[in-house]
């Protein structure tokens, strides 16, 4: 099919007032009489609070309230299991907790007065690891779990365990007896942040009657109305929640974070509140990618068939399960810790983990860097051992057309090996390369995200325009629902304005998450703008009293049948269709994703370079070129810095890494070669056949690199991310191990 | 809710007042991180890196909003003496600003004065005179990387002003800050040590000359006295038989801080090294000059023997400290490969050869 505005590069809706400054952020709005918040927080990862001293805050000028835990309503946060109080309620469960607020009449008297608060704790033993919180005797976090509104399943056991799922099938010990070779490891991922540029913000204005507007740095602004309802324990419809551009999400922007607080704070003073997170609370008290340790077993036989892989994993959901919105609470990535491979006997059991530390979140593909990099990394060990090639290994066990995922998972129009074939091909996969130089591949999938989703079309004085109630995060979602329309009605993609809705003039909307948005969004701009383009004709045809198929539609314009070209608008004024896409029904489809990383080990430092990377994917139809290859440059240099230096250690339970000079992610420097290889085939459930991107390239990336090192200097790292120094420690190993066996 | 608003609705307050005790851990503020750690490196008691804004008065996430503070820009040298001895105590110098601004924003350094020194002309100068190359203090780092005498003659200069923050940075970077700040794993502070640099101040008592190498007394701290500042630095004139490089190792290529840095000078005379000096950033609460690697290699020639003495006594010589970035063994281990590295390469460009100007490894 030939489009016009499908598929062309063009620039994003936002674009212009982003590069010059004139998007207006949450943290860019002033209100008149603004008032500013800010957090004290715990300093002590286990305790129960004995006493807060308001008093020398409250004494000092221009601080307006204070409160503390005991002074508002009880109200527990969650996106799904509420278990994190809005101020904590004597005891703190991780250092970064929130335990008071200030609301004073600048941001500097706030943050003094927050100084001036003073707590005393009586420190409770901590369970700082995941292998503390399971130990026996652990200290347990949340004796009262059982009762926390949003549990799913049973109330589990007195344990650490938030939540437990298994699945599997055959009989792992059998397959493992038919194996030549098994493999088994622990491989460890720290915490990511997920470095956007623009800390959460928030600004709550309430009124007497406790209704509030509310502005804030959400991907999900209709689910947040929810969530900050059912915190305050107030109707939803009292809360008028904005759409907001949003400086960066990759995942991380779907909680309320200081909203309660300064709904709270906005009724204590009677002002609107502005409360922005500096980055220390961000690295301290946001929503990370949960770290995660996870043990793999596997068996294979010489001729690379998987007959076992068993697998233990367990992800770290710090003190707070409040971050996490699946129903069940697992991560996606529980679902691929056997990839789509086949494999004969399976048995999975992954564990969710209450410890000390700060809670974990969403982050770009949730649970899926971890697993693959897992994954990806045995069975490339599993395939040097049987003296496979690592590519050959995967073309041998990679699912077909008709086979289930080891989870069980079933698509249509499996292209798995042609993706994995033509990364190889692209990367000269086989030919010689220099000393200390090697390869890794590694291959993962992220399906289109599902689910329902309103946008309204229409025409004014103004021309055509589209409403959605998701805001933008920066992938340029509103520009694909712009382009889609625009071919749809015909006209240039300028030619259709985005506008937002806030959560009390529009139908609950889902928000952006899940890879959804080109597929739920795109459709449903697709809908609206066909629902409007025939509404108008329809009307136009009953005002010219002429049958509909009389009148034609050309560039957004009606053509009479003498000819003459038509503006809609002059013959029947505004008006405004709203559709809604559900994907229930639409083809079950994923999209491949492939890598190979060639790098340069300094064998004397250690030191990984990281020189190319070959990204090949299994597409469909590229709505927007300019996002499309945005996506997955991001996405690779996301995933070169979980491989190679991004990490939040956790050090007597505070976060080591408070800022971007310690927290490192890749700079340009380090930003290597990049291809790029599509394979557009029409097999997406999106518009015009679309598939989603943005959570596919960044999964792979940290096990090719691993499988690169391991390839170029015969040692494998199992623990991310892959410093010089753990690379050097692992070349000192080998050697004592050569020498020792010569 | 406790309150001090005229509108909300009156609560009783809820706090329980009792004595309050220090809750938090008894942090020292520090300078910085890499000060932080040098300093309990020399205590001899390493211990978990302690996140800076801990140390902050012991709460978290707070602080982010810098103080008001007075401004004041001489237009000339003496007018910087005098107004810096005015408020001695008080004042901070800017030039670049890179690390002053970022300290003033993070709560680590509270200046109530800032005396801005970018206007005075004459400390701008870069030139090479019969006494050698004159670099004032308020020469930038991007100017050194692009400089066409100092790429040909003063190479490792480039080597490892290219390495200091990112490009931005480079642009406002002053070769004075990045000494005055003295952070011990500064990039500069190594390559001005291998190339004996002689540091020209100015103070209320007149002018006098430092040794780099002497110019350096902890974490943050320099020997300049209360009102004194640098007003430039001279190095000897390179002559054909010597060279000098500087490498680096850092987890990122740029925007980063040495976890160790070597920079190393070798005068040759054929085969022989008659001379050298060797610096050493990250490694010790100031940047270090490894005399005992250096006397390890002069009068020998040069080979796998001087290599293997000098990089044994540069290991012997660094007190490194274990930290996230790196343990204080990986810490020795380096300085033993980059100041093999770094000799090698000073010889290679001492002979005409070796890595081009910031071609660094």
């Amino acid at each position: 099919m030939v489009h016009t505005t499908v598929g062309q590069p063009v620039g994003q809706v936002a674009g212009p007032l982003k590069v010059t400054g004139r998007a207006t952020y949450t943290a860019d709005i002033r209100l008149p009489n603004m008032a500013y918040g800010a957090v004290v927080r715990s300093t002590l990862p286990h305790a129960r609070i004995v006493s807060i001293d308001t008093s020398r805050a409250l004494a000092m000028p221009g601080v307006l309230a204070v409160i503390t835990g005991k002074d508002i309503p009880p109200g527990r946060v969650g996106r799904r299991i509420r278990d994190l109080p809005i101020l904590a309620v004597d005891v703190v469960r991780f250092v970064g907790e929130r335990v008071a607020a200030v609301v004073a009449e600048d941001q500097a008297t706030a943050e003094a007065a927050a100084l001036a608060v003073e707590v005393e704790y009586e420190e409770l033993p901590a369970a700082l690891t995941m292998r503390d919180a399971l130990a026996p005797g652990a200290p347990i976090l949340h004796p009262d779990l059982a009762s926390y509104d949003g549990l799913p399943g049973a109330p589990p056991q007195q344990s650490n365990v938030l939540s437990r799922r298994t699945y599997g099938y055959g009989d792992v010990d059998e397959g493992f007896r038919q194996a030549d070779v098994i493999i088994q490891r622990r491989y460890t991922v720290p915490r990511q942040h997920q470095g956007y540029l623009e800390p959460h913000a928030c600004l709550v204005s309430t009124a007497p009657d406790g209704t509030a507007e509310v502005w804030l740095t959400n991907k999900t602004p209709f689910q947040a109305q929810e969530q900050a309802a059912k915190a305050l324990g107030i109707p939803k419809e009292w809360l008028k929640v904005h759409v907001t551009p949003i400086g960066g999400d990759f995942g991380g922007k779907g909680s309320v974070m200081d909203v309660p607080v300064a709904y709270h704070l906005s009724k204590a003073c009677g002002r609107p509140v502005r409360m922005v997170m500096s980055y220390v609370e961000e690295f301290t008290a946001a929503a990370s990618r949960h770290a995660a340790q996870i043990t793999m077993k596997t068996g294979v036989k010489r001729d690379g068939t998987i007959v076992a892989h068993q697998v233990r994993a367990l992800f770290d959901s710090g003190a707070y399960g409040a971050f996490k919105p699946s129903p069940t609470l697992e991560l996606m990535g529980n679902t691929r810790l056997g990839g789509a491979y086949r494999m004969e006997n399976v048995a999975v059991e992954s564990l969710i983990v209450y410890t000390n530390t700060f809670p974990a979140g969403h982050m770009r593909a949730p649970g899926l860097p971890q697993a693959i990099f897992a994954l990806e990394s045995q069975l490339d060990a599993l395939a040097r051992t049987i003296e496979m090639d690592p590519v050959e290994f995967r073309r041998r066990n990679l699912i077909r057309e008709g086979e289930a995922t080891p989870a069980g998972e079933q698509w249509v129009q499996v292209r798995a090996i042609e993706t994995l074939e033509a990364a190889a091909r692209a990367a000269g996969w086989g030919t010689p390369l220099p000393e200390n130089v090697g390869r890794g591949v590694a291959v993962s999938e992220h399906g289109a995200g599902a689910g329902a989703s309103t946008v309204q079309a229409g025409l004014d004085e103004r021309g055509f325009y589209l409403r959605t109630g998701a805001p933008d995060t920066g992938t340029g979602s509103h520009t694909i629902m712009q382009q889609v329309a625009a071919e749809t009605l015909g006209v240039p993609h300028h030619a259709i304005r985005i506008e937002t809705s806030h959560t009390l003039a529009f139908p609950f909307d889902f928000g952006v998450g899940g890879s959804r948005v080109t597929h739920v969004y795109g459709r449903a701009a697709l809908a609206a703008a066909a629902s409007l383009r025939d509404t108008i004709l329809q009307r136009a045809a009953a005002a010219f009293d002429l049958p509909t198929d009389q009148l034609g539609w050309e560039g957004g314009q009606l053509r009479r049948p003498d000819g003459r070209l038509v503006d809609p608008f002059t013959v029947i004024g505004p008006v405004e269709v709203e559709e809604t896409y559900d994907s229930a029904g639409a083809p079950n489809v994923t999209g491949f994703c492939a890598q190979v990383a060639e790098v340069r080990v300094d064998p004397e430092t250690g030191k990984v370079e990281v020189l190319r990377i070959v990204s090949a994917h299994d597409t469909g139809q590229v709505i927007n070129p300019i996002g499309h290859e945005g996506q997955i440059a991001g996405g690779v240099i996301q995933g070169l810095g979980y491989a190679l230096m991004e990490e939040l250690p956790v050090v007597d339970g505070y976060v080591a890494t408070q800022s971007f000079a310690e927290y490192k992610i890749p700079a340009m420097g380090d930003i290597p070669e990049l291809e790029i290889v599509l394979l557009p085939e029409p097999t997406g459930p999106g518009p015009f056949a679309a598939k989603s991107i943005g959570e596919t390239p960044n999964v792979p990336t940290a096990a090719a690199i691993a499988n690169a090192v391991e390839d170029a200097v015969g040692v494998r790292i199992v623990d991310l991310p892959i410093t010089a120094e753990k690379v050097f420690r692992a070349l000192q190993r080998k050697h004592e191990h050569g020498h020792h066996h010569h | 809710m406790s309150s001090r608003a005229a509108t909300p609705t009156p609560t009783a307050l809820r706090w329980r007042p009792r004595s309050i005790e220090a809750f938090y851990r008894p942090l020292r503020r520090q300078l910085d991180h890499d000060s932080e750690r040098c300093v309990q490196s020399q205590r001899g008691r390493p211990r978990p890196f302690l996140p800076r804004a801990v140390t902050r008065g012991g709460q978290i996430g707070v602080g982010e909003s810098m103080r008001r503070f007075g401004y004041l820009a001489p237009k000339s040298v003496s007018e910087a003496v005098s107004v810096l001895a005015e408020h001695a105590n008080v004042a901070k110098l800017v030039a670049g600003g890179t690390d002053l601004v970022v300290q003033m924003k993070d709560g680590v350094r509270r200046p109530q004065v800032v005396i801005d020194i970018t206007g005075i002309d004459e400390l701008r100068t870069l030139e090479e005179r019969d006494d050698g190359l004159h670099l004032g203090a308020l020469v930038r780092m991007g100017e050194i990387e692009n400089h066409p005498l100092i790429i040909e003659k003063y190479p490792v200069l480039v080597d490892s002003a290219k390495l200091v923050g990112s490009k931005q940075v480079r642009n406002l970077a002053t070769i004075a800050g990045n000494t005055c700040n003295a952070s011990p794993g500064a990039d500069t502070p190594p390559a001005l040590i291998a190339l004996d640099a002689q540091v020209h101040t100015l103070g209320p008592t007149g002018p006098r000359v430092v040794p780099i190498d002497q110019f350096f007394v902890g974490p943050g701290r320099t020997v300049l006295e209360p009102g004194e500042l640098v007003t430039k630095f001279v190095v000897r004139k390179a002559a054909p038989n010597e060279g000098a490089y500087y490498e680096r190792h850092t987890p990122r290529k740029e925007l980063d801080i040495a976890v160790v840095g070597v920079g190393a000078w070798v005068r040759l005379n054929g085969e022989t090294i008659e001379d050298a000096r060797i610096g050493i950033a990250a490694v010790y609460p100031t940047p270090l000059r490894a005399t005992d690697a250096e006397a390890a290699l002069r009068g020998k020639p040069f080979g796998q023997a001087a290599l293997d003495a000098a990089a044994a006594a540069a290991v012997a010589q660094s007190r490194p400290i274990s930290d996230v970035r790196g343990s204080a063994e990986f810490r020795r281990w380096l300085v033993d490969v980059l100041t093999r590295r770094a000799v090698t390469n000073a010889v290679a460009r001492a002979r005409g050869g070796g890595p081009r100007a910031g071609e660094t490894h």
